[in-house]
């Protein structure tokens, strides 16, 4: 009911991309994922391992369909009547990549984890 | 292990509750603009209606008015406002009826309707009903006599308009050159006619059929126009020039052009002041906001009208000089401070005659114009047929 013609929902996305801007910010200075320790070093007991396996598939699965939220996000928001509308649909084209990132990840660790399971039940036991 | 990752974890948190919140406001409450078409009449008054739909405008920015004016006549206001694609028609009393047969509009509820003075709600129902109004009153209108007082010390007793009005001095709207000035003619003739009897137009609107009736409540205004005795103008424009320009001491008006003429005179040194008092019986008038059936924006149309009618609208529409339609604004002590008159107003309104609601009326105007026009301009006698044809349109 402004003059700037902003409503409830362009608000959240607003504050969301603010919160998410400053987190990857600090995730990148401080724990770059290029630089993440090998998950090989942690002496993962096989079967709570499969259940993480499980949960980074999920995981990801439900990234990429928030990231499928964003991308719906973006022409909506381009095409409404106001800035507001604009700018929202602006603000939803990082949100959904960074997500994708995100599910990326997930589903690479998922892939690898599986990999190292693979390999420790293929090694003869000392 | 939880540790190595709660920094993408927050992010994932955040990236969910946010875009899934922002979704659920899309989808659930937002609002797309609207842009809502008001055909309406030119605007007399020189703001105030217009003042209205400015305030609306900006503290609405997604559901905004755009005022079409359309200038039309009583016979050809429901064509031009019917090819006219409008959300939301300002419609004089008269056509409530005819949009209504010819399912143009919608009923809708007033939200102040318990304090809608009777006369007023009546004008926005149609022919045998008495529960559904069809447009929600915008504001009220009444004929009234309008005088001079040029000295405040001598008495000023209320004037008998079956006197005055048919007396040098007087003037109103007797004449017309052209369907833009036909109604004025008509309600003109149909409250002198109520002055000499009041049953010739009942309480809802029903006239009298019986000739010899009019004929005797006419022959008077006759009389005063053949013979020169009364000033015979076309429009309330014109009739307010006459008054003005031939300093005369009464006039037949309506209310809403009181503060301009009173403005105007209160500048001459030979006028003290204007004063209103009200007709034996005045014609009801006034606008009506009304839905076009079939605009895609219903539930806003209905939240503008409620705007433009309720009551703090009709206190700043009172200062303007248009009658309220409510008990509400007339009984309001800061509306009384403003608008003195705003009493002789109610009572005008209360005690108005509605002309007949018929979805005829353009039909009925026409004959009746044609009719005694030429019986007190030309002296041609009113016939049986003058009857049959006035029964015949609004059968």
């Amino acid at each position: 009911m402004t003059g700037s013609g902003v409503q409830g929902w362009h608000v959240t996305l607003f504050v969301t991309a603010a919160i998410t801007l400053i987190a990857t910010i600090e995730w990148l200075i401080n724990a770059p994922p290029w630089k993440r320790p090998s998950l090989t070093g942690h002496g993962l007991d096989p079967r709570q391992a499969r259940g993480y396996v499980m949960t980074k598939r999920l995981r990801a699965a439900l990234l990429v369909l928030l990231a499928l939220v964003a991308v719906v996000i973006v022409p909506v928001g381009m095409l409404g009547p106001t800035l507001a509308d604009q700018l929202a649909g602006v603000t939803a084209v990082p949100l959904g990549g960074i997500t994708l990132i995100l599910a990326y990840l997930s589903y690479r660790e998922s892939r690898e984890m599986s990999a190292l399971l693979r390999n420790s039940a293929d090694r003869p036991p000392p | 292990m939880g540790e190595l990752y709660s920094r993408r974890s927050f992010l994932a948190g955040t990236l969910t509750a946010g875009l899934l919140s922002s979704a659920a406001g899309y989808v659930f409450t937002r609002r797309d603009p609207v842009t809502l078409t008001l055909a309406t009449g030119a605007e007399p008054t020189g703001g105030g209606r217009n003042l209205l739909i400015n305030m609306w405008n900006e503290l609405n920015p997604d559901i905004r008015i755009a005022v079409r004016e359309i200038p039309s006549s009583t016979q050809d206001q429901f064509a031009k406002f019917t090819e006219t694609k409008a959300d939301i028609y300002n419609l004089d009393a008269i056509h409530i009826p005819r949009f209504a047969a010819e399912k143009r509009i919608e009923p809708i509820a007033p939200r102040n309707d318990t304090l809608l003075l009777p006369s007023v709600r009546r004008i926005c129902q149609v022919e045998g009903e008495t529960e559904r109004l069809w447009a929600v009153p915008f504001n009220s209108d009444a004929g009234m006599l309008f005088r001079r007082v040029t000295d405040k010390k001598t008495a000023d007793r209320l004037p008998d308009f079956r006197a005055v009005g048919l007396a040098p001095g007087f003037t109103g709207q007797l004449e017309t050159i052209g369907a833009q000035t036909d109604e004025a003619f008509v309600v003109n003739v149909l409250e002198q006619a109520l002055a000499q009897d009041d049953a010739i137009l009942d309480p809802e609107g029903v006239l009298s059929y019986g000739l010899g009736q009019w004929k005797t409540a006419l022959a008077p205004l006759a009389d005063a126009l053949r013979s020169d005795r009364i000033n015979a103008q076309t429009g309330e424009d014109d009739t307010i020039r006459a008054f003005q320009n031939g300093n005369l001491t009464y006039m037949r008006n309506w209310p809403v052009w009181f503060p301009g003429v009173d403005r105007a005179e209160r500048a001459r040194p030979d006028t003290v002041e204007i004063r209103l008092s009200p007709l034996p019986a005045g014609i009801l008038g006034g606008q009506n906001l009304a839905i076009d059936r079939e605009t895609p924006h219903r539930e806003q149309a209905e939240r503008v009208i409620h705007f433009l009618t309720d009551t703090p609208a009709q206190k700043l529409l009172a200062g303007y000089g248009f009658a309220p339609t409510g008990l509400d604004a007339y009984i309001d002590s800061e509306v009384q401070r403003n608008v003195p008159y705003l009493r002789v107003v109610r009572d005008a309104v209360e005690d108005a005659r509605p002309r007949p609601i018929h979805p005829g009326y353009a039909t009925f105007a026409q004959r009746f114009k044609d009719h005694t026009y030429a019986y007190l301009h030309r002296g041609e006698e009113l016939t049986q047929r003058f009857i049959t044809d006035i029964r015949e349109a609004l059968q």
